[in-house]
């Protein structure tokens, strides 16, 4: 776990999304359900993954500094009024990188260690951001 | 209950009392409680938000409306909570009861969710005063009432307490006190319980007073008495006094008098009035006298004492009273007079009579030979001109032997009132002794002389009836006469003189029409000089 949490998280696009780079805001609106559209008004698709173990959570204590306790809570709240849905989930990074590959719109996130030049090229992703301890 | 009976004071001081302090204690107790209220709604209300306030963020941030009502509806559903507004950047929500401008208020800042930094809107909380100051006086009212209550029974347990330790014992006192009379053996007894209390000093001292006051009303009964009976024996003194005692006032007013002025009123048939002048001087023959003499006695710091004739004449006795005046001032600076009158009528006659058994002859009644030389005296020392008779009874002796001294009386008796009868008023007539009688005229020439003794001569040789005889008596007359001062102007030579004139001629006077008058001779007086 103590590597699992020091290590980097990339936030990956589709290689053609016109959003380059997200500030930290900006990608707590995406995930949070306040704006579902990139800065170019673009709709976005956030994505949650399931494994790696760790991935979740480091994410999301990084991005808002919560437990997943307290954002599973949110959302169960939110959801309640049927304003804003949470991301969808995917069982494993490589899935989530395939999704977006496939998925201009969507949004997600990966230990960084999990992304070679290759597989970026080869799976038209690119990094927008990355989140660190 | 008596209306300023203590019990009725002391509850209504305590009523007031307790009401006063009910009324400022609720006040203050309003006061306190509100401002509590406010501080508790206060604190309630930022409690409360710190419950909202997730949700509230999370509205703000997404925008959601709904969730933004929920945090509205559950803020004003709070009692204390009058109002609440939402406002945000996507949404404003009010509750209905909102104010613009609202007498007070909360704000709180809505901040993002995940970026703590980040201001999403405000939310205003308007506070229920009316709530609190309801609230609050709930709170206060029930003070006061609790209060009322507590005031009521303290009050009922004061004058509980009042009756049975304090008025009900002073009522006892005083019922006892009020049947007991001073100067008497009777005594207070201590109320049950107040040995040593208060009321227990209070009896002892009354004790105290009525002891003492029972000695010095005995003291003073004795004293009473003592001046009792001394007023007794001073009213018997003034009452029977024999002499008439008067107190009035310098103006005449009579304050006081006693029985013996009264009868002397009666005696002398006078009115019964309240004011006979000053000093009483109506009732005397000579007011004026009696007010001057009196008044020049006081004059000189003297008591007045003086002999006044009354006007009042008894079977024609003049009521002689001697009356003594004393000034007396008062202490209170009045002054009363005081009189004592005494009948000095008796004195008076007394006196008379000595004057009379002096200057009379007890059996004539007419002057006697010692007051009638007296006379002559005064007329020589007034150079009065007069002329001096001796006279002598021729047949007197013979009446004597024959009748008796009685019958000798009764016949000089006689002579003496033909004397009297004849001498004018000026003149004097007195008797010289034994049947000698002398008789002195102003201012006479020897022709009225001569015929005064005519007639008198012609009287007294008229036939005299005795009474005491039923006989006839008669007797004669021998007179001799000197002149003063044509014969002489020395009384013994004057009397001399007469003598030897009736002696020369005492024979021939004895015989029926010889001369019975015989003046003195002057040649003879001079040979009588030279003797």
């Amino acid at each position: 776990m103590n590597t699992a949490v020091a290590k980097p998280i990339s936030i990956v696009v589709h290689a053609d999304n016109a959003t380059d780079s997200l500030s930290k805001k900006q990608l707590i609106d995406l995930y949070m359900g306040r704006y579902v559209a990139f800065p170019d008004n673009q709709s976005a698709q956030p994505l949650d993954t399931l494994t790696p173990e760790g991935l979740k959570s480091t994410f999301y204590k990084r991005l808002v500094n919560m437990p997943l306790s307290r954002v599973n809570a949110y959302w169960s709240r939110v959801r309640f009024t049927g304003r804003a849905t949470p991301p969808e989930t995917y069982a494993d990074e490589q899935m989530v990188l395939n999704f977006i590959a496939e998925n201009p719109n969507a949004i997600g996130y990966v230990f960084s260690d999990a992304l070679t030049k290759q597989q970026k090229q080869k799976q038209k992703v690119k990094v927008i951001l990355e989140l660190y301890e | 209950m008596n209306k300023s009976g203590l019990l009725l004071r002391l509850a209504i001081s305590i009523s007031f009392a307790a009401v006063f302090v009910g009324f400022i204690s609720s006040q203050v107790f309003f006061k306190l409680a509100y401002q509590k209220n406010l501080d508790k709604t206060q604190a309630s209300i930022e409690q409360l938000y710190e419950v909202v306030a997730p949700t509230a963020n999370i509205a703000a941030y997404l925008g959601d409306q709904e969730l933004a009502k929920e945090v509205i509806n559950g803020l004003s559903n709070n009692q204390a909570i009058l109002a609440a507004s939402f406002e945000s950047e996507l949404f404003s929500i009010q509750s209905k009861a909102f104010k613009v401008e609202p007498e007070k208020q909360t704000e709180f800042m809505v901040y993002s969710p995940f970026v703590p930094s980040e201001s999403l809107g405000t939310i205003k909380v308007q506070h229920n005063l009316d709530y609190i100051e309801e609230d609050s006086q709930n709170a206060a009212s029930f003070l006061s009432n609790s209060l009322l209550i507590q005031a009521f029974v303290v009050t009922a347990i004061a004058i509980f307490i009042a009756f049975y330790f304090i008025t009900k014992p002073i009522l006892i006192i005083a019922n006892r006190l009020h049947s007991l009379n001073p100067g008497t053996a009777r005594r207070l007894k201590k109320p049950v319980f107040h040995d040593k209390s208060e009321l227990g000093n209070l009896v002892e001292d009354i004790n105290l007073l009525l002891e003492k006051a029972e000695e010095q009303i005995s003291q003073e009964r004795l004293l009473r008495s003592e001046i009792e009976l001394l007023e007794k024996r001073f009213r018997l003194l003034f009452e029977n006094s024999v002499a008439p005692i008067i107190l009035m006032e310098p103006r005449g007013n009579i304050l006081l008098t006693n029985k013996a002025f009264k009868s002397l009123i009666e005696r002398i048939e006078q009115p019964i009035k309240k004011n006979y002048g000053p000093i009483l001087s109506e009732l005397f023959e000579t007011p004026e006298l009696v007010t001057r003499s009196v008044n020049s006695a006081f004059l000189n710091d003297e008591i007045a004492i003086g002999e006044h004739r009354l006007k009042f004449k008894e079977q024609n006795k003049t009521i002689w009273l001697q009356v003594v005046v004393s000034s007396i001032i008062t202490d209170d600076l009045k002054s009363y007079y005081q009189i004592t009158l005494n009948d000095v009528s008796k004195k008076r006659d007394e006196l008379d009579k000595l004057s009379r058994r002096a200057d009379y002859d007890a059996l004539t009644n007419m002057t006697n030979r010692h007051a009638g030389e007296k006379r002559i005296d005064q007329l020589i020392k007034d150079k009065t001109p007069f002329v001096f008779a001796l006279m002598d009874l021729n047949g007197f002796k013979q009446v004597n032997d024959i009748y008796g001294h009685d019958a000798g009386d009764e016949v000089l008796i006689f002579v003496a009132n033909q004397l009297k009868q004849l001498t004018p008023s000026n003149g004097i007539a007195c008797r010289w002794g034994g049947d000698e009688f002398v008789v002195v005229l102003e201012n006479t020439n020897k022709a009225d002389f001569e015929l005064f003794c005519e007639q008198l001569t012609t009287r007294i040789v008229k036939p005299y009836t005795l009474i005491s005889h039923q006989a006839n008596v008669q007797v004669g007359l021998c007179i001799g006469a000197a002149f003063y001062p044509y014969d002489t102007s020395h009384k013994p030579e004057l009397i001399h003189l007469a003598d030897k004139a009736m002696y020369a001629i005492k024979p021939e006077s004895k015989t029926r029409g010889g001369r019975t008058l015989a003046f003195a001779t002057p040649t003879k007086t001079l040979e009588r000089k030279y003797e």
